[in-house]
Order: structure tokens, then sequence, then C-alpha cells
């Protein structure tokens, strides 16, 4: 998406239209669509991210691979190496989805 | 009138006659004090014999020896011979000499002028002044102040929300708003519905 200065610079020029990153969006989120959205289902119950102690910031949507990774980085230790290299794939995975998400949906806001 | 050399040479320009007083106003024998002891050149040979004695002094065969013009106000050298401008690059490169740096043989005559056109300098005609046009003195300062101020332009610029390189996204999505809950909450009591991009 090449959209990074160019779209820096249309947000300075018209500031008043531009979407603003640091809020949530403000349209309704199933306007636009012809079928309804899914929802977006938590994996990974609370108790398990308390086990294990996660920071609020990685207790989001992919926080399951990230407990699958830990508990296998446990199992393996102190050489996890390239043992947990398929977890750290899926989690890797699932944060870069999440991000085109919040693309997604910028591109949606403008 | 032992005056300092810059003041000398401009009395010696507007008036010529001064050479004439006296000794000569110019050239290397004007210095005094200046040579060891060996160095300085002797006086203006007026006969045969004193010329054939200059030129043994040198290492120059007497047919060859010329001494400075006299009348010549800056170059004047007393019985230093004159054989015109040799340098470095007129002599051949594949002898073999003692100073291969020089091109010059050990007890070798060097010329009066041998400073000026010595083989490290790049140039012996000097820096002509047509060379040094208006627009040739502009092209170079522009091409290094025009770039400088267009980034210090955009440098400057105080909205930090121009000029962005990442891409463009919104917020990350949490399941819950822990925000609300610091300090003392449960994110529990506070959950978020998200939508992902796939359709039912």
């Amino acid at each position: 998406m090449g959209t990074k200065l160019s779209v820096s610079l249309e947000g300075a020029l018209s500031p008043e239209t531009a979407p603003r990153t640091d809020r949530p969006p403000t349209f309704d989120p199933q306007a636009g669509f012809e079928r309804p959205r899914k929802e977006r289902v938590m994996k990974a119950t609370w108790e398990e991210m308390e086990q294990f102690r996660l920071k609020p910031g990685q207790r989001d949507y992919c926080a399951h691979h990230l407990i699958d990774l830990m508990k296998c980085q446990t199992k393996n230790a102190p050489f996890a190496g390239h043992a947990c290299d398929d977890q750290r794939g899926a989690w890797d995975k699932c944060e870069y989805e999440d991000h085109l998400m919040r693309i997604k949906e910028y591109e949606r806001e403008r | 009138m032992n005056l300092a050399p810059p003041l000398r040479r401009v009395l010696a320009k507007r008036y010529l006659h001064l050479t004439l007083l006296g000794r000569n106003q110019r050239g290397p024998l004007t210095f005094d004090g200046w040579y060891p002891r060996d160095h300085k050149p002797g006086p203006y040979p007026e006969n045969d014999e004193q010329r054939r004695a200059a030129a043994t002094k040198y290492g120059i065969r007497p047919e060859d020896y010329k001494p400075m013009n006299k009348d010549d106000p800056i170059k004047y050298a007393g019985d230093y011979p004159d054989f015109g401008v040799v340098t470095f690059d007129h002599k051949d490169p594949y002898e073999d000499y003692s100073d291969r740096q020089m091109r010059r043989n050990w007890g070798e005559m060097v010329s009066i002028d041998m400073m000026r056109y010595r083989p490290d300098r790049l140039t012996f005609t000097g820096l002509n002044e047509e060379d040094y046009t208006y627009w040739g003195h502009f092209t170079i300062m522009a091409r290094v102040l025009v770039p400088m101020l267009v980034l210090t332009y955009l440098f400057t610029q105080s909205d930090p929300n121009i000029f962005r390189w990442q891409n463009p996204a919104m917020p990350k999505q949490y399941p819950y708003d822990f925000a609300r809950a610091f300090p003392f909450g449960d994110p529990r009591d506070y959950p978020i519905k998200n939508y992902s991009f796939d359709l039912e």
C-alpha cells in the first residue's frame, strides 16, 4: 500500500477531514458491508493470561499464539533456539494480520 | 633604502629609476644576511676569467654559462646562471637519476626557479583569472546552499503530522479496555466489541 508520505501530506493539508489515528473509528463498524462482519473472538482465557503474566499490551487477539510460544519455550528451556520457530511464526503472522486490519480500518475511515 | 619588500615592489613599479640608485633593489641579492656562508652568488662576472671561474663553480660548461641579465630587476642574482625554464617534465623519465622524485642527479645544477617548478606542484601557470566567471561562482555556491536551505525548511516544520513515513493505521484493537480499568479496576469489567473483516 503506497500510502505513506502522500497520506500524511494529505492529512496535513486538510486537517479537518483527515482521520485521527489516536482515536477509534468514528463510523459505524457495520457501515458499508453487504453482510454483517464477524466479531473478533478472544481465544485465550483470562486465567491463562494471568498465569503467564502477559503485559496488558500483549493481551490482544493474538495472545493464544503467544501462550503457545511461551509453553514451548519453557518446555525446551534453556535451549529454545529454533525449536519454537513455528509458534513464533504463527504469532508474528497473527500480529501482522492485525496490523493490516488496522490499516484497513484507516482506509475505511478515510 | 632598505624598505620592506612589498613597499619596495610598489615603488619599483612606479619609479623604475630607483633601481639605478646604488645597489639593485630587487632580486635575491637585496636581502642582507639571508644566505648561508657559501651559498651567496658572487658578483656579476665582468671578464672572461671570472666567467670561467663562475662556470666551474656551478658545474656548467663555460660556453653554456650565461648569467642573469644585469638590468632585470627581479631576477638579477649576481653570477647565478640562467638557462631558461627546465622543469621535471622536460627531463627523460626513463633515465636513472640519483633523485628519482625530482629527476635530478646529485650535483646537477638547479635553476633559480626550482621551487616554482617542482614535480609535486599541481600547476606552474597559476590560476587563470578568466576561469573565474560569475556564473561559475554562483553555481558552486548554489549547489551547496540550495539543498541546505530546502532541507532546513523541511526539517524545521513544527507540525509532527506531516512527513510521516509509516503506513497509516488505526489504533490497535484490544478485547478489554485497559486504560479505563487503570489503576485498580478489572479490565474484564470493560469488554470491547471488535469486528474483523471476514463477513458472515
